[in-house]
């Protein structure tokens, strides 16, 4: 989790507040002279833990009312989900140069095919967690991947669509 | 106390107990009883302080004990007020049941109405039925 206002995390020392105020309570109560101790008595044997438990929840929630107030403020963004176990989650954005000059052949193939391979290798060096897009730039810019994926399978099929779709294309 | 009275009436008459009946029930009521098998007629004005009535008490509270200085108990009200008045409608309903088995009077009256004048009453209530 992180906080785009994370200054305002301190805001939860306020929660104190509520407990000081307890604090000082405590030794100030009034006294009354009672005649009915005896209905007293029974009434804390039956709720004594009863009551002792509810005065606490009753602290305790007063304690948590600024704290989350103060961690609301601090605005929270949840980013665990998105992280896979064993990989921290990156973003990888691929353009492909897939225009006509690309077709240049060279002793390992085209350099359409070396920047396929090179992609390739690119998506396969991060982990589970990337998000991949794959962008083509010959003509125009056409996103290959329909959007960010997690699916490496996904991301690799995408990067030798790029050869196939360039090639057709002009073939047409 | 009350059974060590018995045997010094010695005429049937009217037994009068002005009384906070902070005393365990069934022993009052077996008290009481003595007097009713002797044919004596019983009235029980049972006074009460408004406060221990209604405990309008909040927050914390030191509850000193009129018999004894030593005890005391300082607790939250407002957390116990619920459980005190259940529990005093109990003893109430306790008193008040075991008083109409035994054809007592039992009337309550609180420490701010004139004794006197509930007494003056009831009397002359009482005459009227008679």
């Amino acid at each position: 989790m992180i906080f785009l206002n994370a200054i305002l995390v301190a805001g939860t020392l306020a929660a104190s507040i509520p407990l000081i105020i307890h604090l000082l309570n405590r030794s100030r109560f009034k006294v009354v002279d009672w005649g009915a101790m005896h209905l007293l008595e029974s009434a804390l044997k039956i709720n004594s833990r009863r009551v002792q438990w509810q005065a606490w929840l009753l602290l305790f929630l007063r304690m948590m009312i600024p704290a989350v107030l103060a961690l609301c403020l601090a605005r929270p963004v949840l980013t665990a989900w998105r992280t896979a176990a064993g990989g921290n989650g990156h973003s990888v954005v691929i353009v492909i140069d897939n225009s006509l000059s690309m077709e240049a052949a060279s002793d390992e193939g085209s350099c359409l095919d070396k920047a396929i391979a090179q992609a390739s290798s690119i998506v396969s060096r991060f982990g589970p967690a990337t998000e991949t897009t794959i962008l083509t730039a010959g003509g125009g810019v056409v996103d290959q991947t329909s959007g960010a994926t997690m699916d490496s399978k996904r991301a690799f099929a995408s990067a030798a669509r790029c050869a196939r779709w360039s090639r057709s294309s002009r073939n047409r | 106390m009350l059974t060590k009275l018995v045997p010094k009436i010695r005429r049937r008459g009217l037994l009068v107990l002005i009384s906070d009946c902070f005393d365990d029930v069934d022993q009052l009521l077996r008290a009481l009883s003595y007097f009713r098998h002797t044919r004596n007629d019983v009235v029980v004005f049972q006074i009460w302080d408004p406060d221990e009535l209604e405990f309008p008490f909040s927050g914390r509270t030191q509850f000193q004990s009129l018999e004894l200085a030593s005890h005391t108990r300082l607790l939250d009200s407002s957390l116990l007020r619920k459980s005190y008045l259940e529990n005093l409608a109990k003893y109430r309903a306790a008193l008040a049941a075991g008083c109409g088995k035994q054809k007592i009077d039992l009337i309550s009256c609180t420490t701010d109405q004139p004794h006197a004048t509930l007494l003056a009453s009831y009397l002359a209530a009482r005459s009227r039925q008679a």
